[in-house]
C-alpha cells in the first residue's frame, strides 16, 4: 500500500496544513440533589434516568467517535472535589477524556443499584450548590481540557426549575457566569425532569444568555425514550469539513461551509500491542538494497509505471508534482434541470454546503435566493469543486434543499462521475409485457410497501462486533444479542402475499423452472464454447493419462486451472502463479518445448 | 460481453514537401499537425493497453524502402514497421523525431503499399480482425489516377476501412484566406471520391482533435456478480450484478534504486515501539504482538481468531428484498458507498428476464423504489441497498446503489434561511442568471458539459505527463502540462461573455462584502471593563493553564518563557482574562494576581498597565459587591507596583522575588484603595 502513490488519499490531505478539528468535548452536569434519587410511582429514580442517558451518549461516542472527550459531574452533593480550593457541593465523576471501560462500569453499577451505588454515603447531598461555581467549574474544566478541541458543550440534568429561589444576588452571579459561557463559546443544553417542569422560572433564561435569543428549554419528561431523543439531539453540532468560496463569476462569491452527512461508519482497524510491554506498537516498512543490503532512503529510489513495453520513471519528487494544484473552491458552469440527475450516475457520497457570513458579508442572502429559485425553476447548479488544496477536482452537482423536519434548507452535493468512470453496460432490449403481469406485480408490491428512514437499520455488522468489544471489556458473561432490522422473515411475506404469491408463479414460471436450479446450474467452459467441447471431446478425462495427453495433443491451454492443479500436485510440482505458469511447468515435466 | 474487436490499422503518414503548407492561423503546418494527431492516437492505445496490431508507412520521404519499389515505381515510400506490432513507444519515438522531406510521392502508389502491406503481414489471420488504413496528407501533389477504381475494389474486396485525417474538403481555401492550389483541389476531389466509393471517413483536424484529445484507461471486462435475487419464499429470481460507475484504481508505481540497475527494491515490515528510557524507537519481534481493540480509552486484545468466531454471521450470498417505499424517501444525497450498479438477469433465462422486466415496470408505475439487503459472498458484511427501477425505450433494468445504515447518517441542526427576505427584483435578477446560464440541450444547442463526455482532468493530466517523460526521460516536466487542463475547470467563457448583464445586475443588488481575513478565533474572551477587543496571543494559553491549576510550578514556567520577551500589549490582553477567572471564582485570586503582577514587573517598562488594571479591579468588585476579594488583595500587597522598582527583574527564585517587592509596594494602596472602599 504505502509503495505506490495514491492520490487524493488522507496521507496528502494531511500533508497540506488542512487538517479540520472535529474534536468535541461534552460535559454532563447532573444534579444531584436529594429530590433526584426519590423513588417515583413508576419505581424509576431520576437519577438513574440521566446516567442511563449518560452512559448511551458514552456508548455511543466509543463506537462512532472515539476521540471525543466527555465528562460527568456531580453538583448539589455534601462532598466536593479534594482540595480546599475546588467549589463546594461539586464532584467531578469523570475528568474530561476518552470514554474507557472502567466508567461505563461504574455507570452500570450505579444505574443497576436501587441506591446508586450507595450515591448517599459516598458524596452525600445538598442543596446549598452555587450555579455559579459550578458554571465557572465546568467551564475551567473544558478549558483544561488536554487537547484542542473545536466544540464544547455542557449537558445540564436537572428536576428543580427553580433552583435559586429568586434569590437575586445568585442569579446575578449564575447569569455573570452564564455569560462567560457563552464568551468561551461553550453550548448549553438543559434537559428538564419532570412534566411540570417550567422553563420560564430560571432556566430559559440562562439558555438564552448562553446560547442565543431562541433558545428554551425543552418541554419535561421522565420517559427514558424522550430523555435519550432529547439528550442525543442535542449531541451532534455542526462539523464543517471545509470552507469553500463558491465564485458564481464576474467576481461574484459567496462563502459557504461544507458537511458531510452520510459517510460509512467502519468497524475501526485493529491495533497492535506489544505482548511484553502491553504498549500500542507501530507498523514500518523499511527498504533495502537487494544486492548490497543498505538501507534506502526516499532520495535513492526511483518510481516507475510500465506501460507499451516500456518502464517510464519519475523521480518521487517528480510524483509529487501529479496534481494539478487547482484552487480550492466551487466554480459554478451553469444550471441544468434536475430531471437530468440519475441514480445510475451515483458514484461518491454526497456532501452539503451552508452559507456563511464569516468572510463574506451577504453570502446567505444571494445563496437563499439562488437556492429557492432553483427549486422553483427545478434546477440544479452544475460546478467543479475542489474541496481540499491538492484534491482531484470534481464535477457535481448543487441540488437545492428545502428546509424539511430533520434536513436544513441548503444544497446538497452531488458528486458526478467522469466518463472515464463510467462503464459500458450492454442492456437487453425490452420483452414483451402483458399489463396483467405488471398489475400483478404491483399488488405484490402493494403487500410489501413501508416507509423507509435510514434511522430504522442499525449495521448489524458493527453492532455485533461492539456487543463482543462491549462483553470483554467490560467482563460480561456473554455479549448482548442485537437484533438485525434488514433480515425479512420471507414466510411470513408469503403469508401476507396469500394466494398472490401462487398466482405470480403460475403466471411466470413454467413449470420445469425452478429459480434456484437455474442459479445452481454450474456454467462451464464448454456451455459457453461448443466448439471447444468438440476439439476436446477425442479425450477421455477419466483417462489416468488424461492431462499429459491433452497436453501432447497441443490442447493444453484448454485445460482448466483445477485440473492442473490436481495434475501438478500429483507430480509434486508447486501450483503457485497463473494458469501459464502451470502451463509451462507442465510443458517442463513432460519434456514439450512451449510454444 | 461484446467488447471491441481487434483491428489492424496502417497508418500512413506524408511527410512530403507539400505538407509544410499552413492548415491553420495558428501557423501550424499539415505535418505538424497530423504528427500530432498521429501521436495522439498511438499513445491513446498505448495507454488503453490496445491489442491493435499496427504497422506505419511513410510517403514523400526521402528514401524508398518498401517491396514494391522499382526503379520509378512506388518511390519515395518507406515501410517503417517492419512487421505488425502492438503500440510502442519506440514508435511514438520515431515520429516524434520525424521530420518534413523536400520530396515528394504519389498518395496513390502508398495506398498501394498499404494495402499489400496488409495483406502480407496479415495472412492466416482470424477473422475476428478488422482491417483499417488511416492516412494522413492534404493531397497537394500531383498523382497518376489511372488506378484509382483497382484501388477502390481492393479497399472494398478486402473490406478494409479508409480514413483520411487532415484535409477540410469543405472549403476552398486553405490556410484560410488562401485559395487552394489545382492539384490540391484535384487531389481532394479524387481521395474525396474514393472515401465515397469505399465507405470510408473523411474528417479534418477540427473534427478529428475533440475525439482524440482524452486517454483511456486499459478497458475493463465487464464482470457479473451472479446471486438469487429473493422476494417471498417462492419469489426469487437468478441475477446478475455489474458496476455501471466506479472510480478507477490507483495507478501501480513500482520501485527501483537509482543508478543500480542490479538490485531490486525490498521492503521489510516490523513492529516498532517508542522506548520511554532510551527515548527511541524500538523494533518488536512479530510473536510477541498481539491485536487488540480500543474501547474507549480501554484496549481490549482481540485475536483475529475471536474475530472471526465471534463475528456476525450474515448468512448465504444474495439479494434480499426488504420492501418497496415511495421514491421521495430515498433522495439521491442519502446514497452511500462506491457506486452505482446495474441489475440484469443471466442472458440465457428468459423467465427470469421477463419476472425481473415486470417487477420494475410495476416499480416505476407505482413510483417507487425497492430496498434491498445484499450480501455479497456466504457470511461476508451486510450492505443495503436501493433498487431504482429504469424504463427506456429500449430497455428495462434496475440500478442498484447502496444506502446508510443508521450510523453513517450524521445530521446537525442548522439555523433556518427561513428569515431571508429577497426583494422581488432580487428573486428576478437570479431567475435571469439561471436562465441564461441553461446548460441544457435546447432544440438549437446540444447540451453543454455532457459528463458521458468529460474525463477525470488529473487522470489525464498524469497521461499527459506520462507520454512526455517516455520521449524525454530527462527532461524536466513543463508547466503547460497541467496548465492545459485548468482552462477547462473554468465556466465556459463565451456563455459568461452572453451572460455579462445577468451577472452585473447580480453584482449591483446583491451586496457582497468580503470581510478582512480574521486571526484566529479567541479561544478566551474578556467581559467588563477593558473594551480592548484584540485577539488572544498563545502566551494566554500557557497562562491560562498555570490559573487554572493555580499552580506555582505552572506559573514559573509561564514567567520564564514570557522573561524572554513579551510586548506589553500582550499582557494588556492577559489582564483581560484574568478579570475573567477572578470575578468570583473559587480559585484563589492572590494566586493569580501574583503571577500577573511578577508578569507585569519582568516586561513592564510602564507599571500602570498593572496598575491601571488594578485601578479598575477595585472599581469593579466595588460595584459588585464583592469587596472580600478586594480586601484579600490588599492584604497581601498585590496591588500597584511601585514605580520605581518597576524595572527590576526578579531572580528566578519566587521567594525572593516576593520579599523584595510585596513589602515594598505596600506603601500605595492608600492612593488606591483610600476610602472608597466600603
Amino acid at each position: 500500500m504505502d509503495d505506490g502513490l495514491n492520490f487524493d488519499v488522507e496521507e496528502t490531505e494531511q500533508q497540506s496544513n488542512e487538517i479540520w478539528n472535529t474534536r468535541e468535548i461534552t460535559v454532563f452536569l447532573l444534579d444531584s440533589t436529594s429530590k433526584m434519587f426519590e423513588k417515583r410511582s413508576d419505581d424509576t429514580i431520576f437519577f438513574q434516568l440521566c446516567l442511563r442517558c449518560c452512559k448511551s451518549v458514552f456508548m455511543n461516542k466509543i463506537i462512532g467517535s472515539s476521540s471525543d472527550l466527555l465528562s460527568i459531574v456531580f453538583f448539589g452533593t455534601k462532598e466536593h472535589d479534594p482540595g480546599d480550593q475546588n467549589p463546594k457541593n461539586i464532584v467531578t465523576f469523570f475528568e474530561p477524556q476518552q470514554p474507557n471501560a472502567s466508567v461505563i462500569k461504574d455507570l452500570n453499577k450505579m444505574i443497576n443499584s436501587d441506591t446508586c451505588d450507595d450515591f448517599s454515603t459516598k458524596y452525600g447531598h445538598s442543596d446549598d450548590y452555587s450555579l455559579a461555581d459550578l458554571f465557572w467549574h465546568v467551564s475551567s474544566l473544558i478549558s483544561k481540557s488536554p487537547v484542542k478541541v473545536a466544540v464544547r458543550k455542557i449537558i445540564l440534568f436537572t428536576c428543580n426549575d427553580n433552583p435559586l429561589h429568586n434569590d437575586t444576588m445568585k442569579s446575578y452571579q449564575a447569569r455573570k457566569k452564564a455569560e462567560d459561557i457563552h464568551n468561551l463559546q461553550i453550548e448549553l443544553d438543559v434537559i428538564p425532569l419532570g412534566e411540570h417542569f417550567n422553563g420560564d422560572l430560571f432556566f430559559n433564561e440562562i439558555m438564552q444568555i448562553v446560547n442565543g435569543p431562541n433558545s428554551t428549554v425543552p418541554k419535561g419528561t421522565s420517559k427514558i425514550e424522550e430523555l435519550l431523543e432529547q439528550t442525543f439531539r442535542r449531541d451532534s453540532k455542526k462539523r464543517s469539513i471545509a470552507n469553500l468560496t463558491l465564485n458564481i463569476g464576474n467576481d461574484i462569491r459567496i462563502n459557504v461551509n461544507m458537511f458531510n452527512f452520510y459517510r460509512p461508519l467502519r468497524i475501526p482497524s485493529i491495533m497492535k500491542l506489544d505482548n511484553k510491554m502491553n504498549e500500542q506498537v507501530k507498523n514500518t516498512a523499511q527498504t533495502y538494497n537487494s544486492e548490497t543490503g543498505e538501507r534506502l532512503l526516499k532520495t535513492d529510489v526511483i518510481k516507475y509505471y510500465e506501460t507499451g513495453d516500456k518502464q517510464i520513471m519519475f523521480t518521487v519528487q517528480e510524483l509529487e508534482r501529479f496534481h494539478m494544484n487547482v484552487a480550492k473552491g466551487i466554480e459554478l458552469l451553469g444550471f441544468k434541470s434536475l430531471s437530468e440527475l440519475s441514480p445510475e450516475n451515483y458514484f461518491k457520497p454526497s456532501s452539503f454546503i451552508f452559507p456563511s457570513e464569516d468572510k463574506i458579508k451577504g453570502s446567505s442572502l444571494l445563496f437563499t435566493t439562488l437556492l429557492r429559485r432553483c427549486l422553483e425553476k427545478q434546477k440544479f447548479m452544475l460546478c467543479y469543486i475542489v474541496s481540499r488544496v491538492k484534491s482531484k477536482p470534481w464535477l457535481a452537482a448543487l441540488v437545492p434543499q428545502e428546509e424539511e423536519n430533520n434536513m436544513p434548507a441548503g444544497f446538497h452535493i452531488l458528486y458526478l462521475p467522469y466518463a472515464d468512470y463510467i462503464r459500458e453496460i450492454p442492456y437487453p432490449p425490452q420483452s414483451e409485457l402483458t399489463p396483467e403481469k405488471v398489475d400483478l406485480f404491483k399488488k405484490i408490491l402493494k403487500k410489501i410497501s413501508f416507509q423507509y428512514s435510514p434511522s430504522v437499520f442499525e449495521n448489524p455488522d458493527i453492532q455485533k462486533h461492539w456487543a463482543n468489544i462491549e462483553a470483554l471489556a467490560l467482563n460480561y458473561t456473554e455479549p448482548r444479542s442485537i437484533t438485525d432490522e434488514t433480515l425479512r422473515d420471507y414466510s411470513q411475506i408469503s403469508e401476507r402475499l396469500g394466494g398472490l404469491e401462487d398466482e405470480f408463479v403460475d403466471t411466470f414460471f413454467p413449470t420445469t423452472y425452478n429459480p434456484e436450479f437455474e442459479f445452481e446450474k454450474k456454467r462451464t467452459f464448454s456451455d459457453y464454447s461448443a466448439s471447444n467441447k468438440w476439439k476436446l471431446a477425442k479425450f477421455d478425462p477419466e483417462d489416468p493419462d488424461y492431462v499429459e495427453k491433452v497436453a501432447r495433443g497441443g490442447q493444453a491451454d484448454k485445460l482448466t486451472v483445477p485440473i492442473l492443479k490436481e495434475y501438478l500436485l500429483k507430480h509434486n510440482i508447486n501450483v503457485k502463479g497463473k494458469k501459464q505458469d502451470l502451463l509451462d511447468r507442465l510443458f517442463e515435466s513432460l519434456g514439450i518445448k512451449s510454444s | 460481453m461484446s467488447r471491441k474487436p481487434r483491428e489492424v490499422i496502417v497508418f500512413l503518414l506524408d511527410v512530403g514537401k507539400n505538407m509544410q503548407q499552413l492548415c491553420n492561423n495558428a501557423g501550424e503546418t499539415f505535418f505538424q499537425s497530423s504528427k500530432e494527431c498521429l501521436s495522439q492516437i498511438i499513445q491513446r492505445k498505448i495507454f488503453s493497453v490496445s491489442r491493435d496490431e499496427l504497422g506505419f508507412i511513410i510517403f514523400g520521404s526521402e528514401k524508398t524502402e518498401n517491396p514494391l519499389a522499382s526503379k520509378d515505381e512506388y518511390r519515395n515510400i518507406t515501410v517503417v514497421t517492419e512487421n505488425l506490432q502492438l503500440a510502442n513507444w519506440d514508435l511514438m519515438k520515431y515520429i516524434h523525431e520525424l521530420d518534413c522531406s523536400e520530396f515528394y510521392a504519389d498518395w496513390l502508389d502508398a495506398i498501394v503499399v498499404a494495402m499489400d502491406f496488409m495483406k502480407v503481414k496479415t495472412a492466416g489471420f482470424h477473422s475476428i480482425f478488422h482491417f483499417k488504413i488511416v492516412m494522413f496528407s492534404n493531397f497537394a501533389c500531383p498523382v497518376f489516377d489511372s488506378q484509382v477504381d483497382v484501388i477502390i475494389e481492393g479497399l472494398k474486396s478486402s473490406n478494409i476501412s479508409f480514413v483520411v485525417i487532415g484535409p477540410d474538403i469543405l472549403t476552398l481555401e486553405c490556410p484560410p484566406g488562401t485559395i487552394k492550389s489545382e492539384d490540391q483541389q484535384a487531389g481532394e476531389n479524387l481521395v474525396s471520391k474514393i472515401v465515397r466509393r469505399a465507405d470510408g471517413v473523411i474528417c479534418s483536424f477540427e473534427e478529428a482533435f475533440p475525439e482524440l484529445m482524452y486517454f483511456q484507461r486499459k478497458n475493463v471486462k465487464p464482470t457479473p456478480w451472479n446471486a438469487l435475487f429473493t422476494i417471498s419464499e417462492k419469489i426469487k429470481i437468478p441475477i446478475q450484478m455489474f458496476k455501471k460507475v466506479t472510480e478507477p484504481p490507483y495507478r501501480k508505481w513500482c520501485s527501483k534504486v537509482i543508478d543500480d540497475e542490479d538490485a531490486a527494491v525490498i521492503k521489510e515490515k516490523a513492529y516498532v515501539r517508542f522506548d520511554q528510557e532510551r527515548e527511541t524507537m524500538v523494533e518488536v519481534s512479530k510473536y510477541d504482538v498481539i491485536s487488540a481493540y480500543q474501547f474507549g480509552s480501554t484496549v481490549v486484545p482481540y485475536s483475529n481468531i475471536d474475530k472471526e468466531s465471534m463475528r456476525y454471521s450474515t448468512g448465504a450470498k444474495g439479494l434480499f428484498f426488504i420492501g418497496c417505499t415511495r421514491r421521495h424517501k430515498i433522495p439521491l444525497h442519502l446514497l452511500i458507498g462506491k457506486g452505482s450498479y446495474v441489475v440484469l438477469t443471466r442472458p440465457d433465462d428468459n423467465v427470469a428476464k421477463e419476472v425481473l422486466e415486470a417487477f420494475v415496470q410495476a416499480l416505476f408505475e407505482r413510483n417507487c423504489v425497492g430496498v434491498a439487503r445484499r450480501i455479497y459472498s456466504n457470511n461476508s458484511t451486510t450492505t443495503m441497498g436501493a433498487l431504482f427501477p429504469v424504463v427506456t425505450e429500449e430497455s428495462r433494468y434496475l440500478v442498484y446503489a447502496q444506502l446508510p445504515f443508521a450510523e453513517d447518517e450524521h445530521l446537525y441542526k442548522f439555523p433556518s434561511l427561513a428569515d431571508m427576505k429577497p426583494t422581488d427584483e432580487q428573486n428576478e435578477a437570479v431567475d435571469d442568471l439561471i436562465d441564461s446560464m441553461d446548460l441544457d440541450a435546447s432544440d438549437t444547442e446540444p447540451e453543454k458539459y455532457d459528463i458521458t463526455k468529460i474525463y477525470d482532468h488529473n487522470e489525464q493530466y498524469v497521461f499527459r505527463c506520462l507520454g512526455y517523460k517516455a520521449l524525454c526521460p530527462d527532461a524536466v516536466l513543463p508547466d503547460e502540462l497541467a496548465e492545459k487542463g485548468l482552462n477547462l475547470l473554468k465556466a465556459d467563457p463565451i456563455m459568461l461573455e452572453v451572460c455579462q448583464s445577468q451577472l452585473e445586475r447580480i453584482k449591483n443588488i446583491f451586496p457582497l462584502e468580503e470581510v478582512p481575513e480574521k486571526p484566529k478565533r479567541k479561544a478566551f474572551r474578556k467581559r467588563g471593563f477593558d473594551e480592548n477587543d484584540d485577539d488572544v496571543p498563545v502566551s494566554t494559553s500557557l497562562f491560562k493553564t498555570s490559573i487554572a491549576t493555580s499552580s506555582v510550578d505552572s506559573s514559573q514556567d509561564l514567567i520564564s518563557s514570557l522573561r524572554q520577551n513579551i510586548p506589553v500589549d500582550e499582557i494588556q490582553k492577559i489582564e483581560s482574562d484574568i478579570n475573567y477567572i477572578v470575578g468570583g471564582s473559587s480559585v484563589d485570586p492572590s494566586k493569580i494576581l501574583t503571577i500577573l503582577r511578577d508578569l507585569c514587573r519582568i516586561c513592564s517598562n510602564i507599571p500602570n498597565v498593572y496598575n491601571q488594571w488594578v485601578k479598575n479591579l477595585k472599581d469593579h468588585f466595588h460595584q459588585s459587591n464583592n469587596s472580600q476579594i478586594w480586601e484579600k488583595i490588599v492584604e497581601e500587597n498585590l496591588n500597584s507596583i511601585d514605580e520605581h522598582k518597576a524595572p527590576e527583574i526578579p531572580n528566578n527564585e519566587d521567594d525572593d522575588a516576593d520579599s523584595q517587592y510585596g513589602t515594598q509596594t505596600s506603601g500605595c494602596i492608600d492612593d488606591l484603595v483610600g476610602t472608597e472602599i466600603m
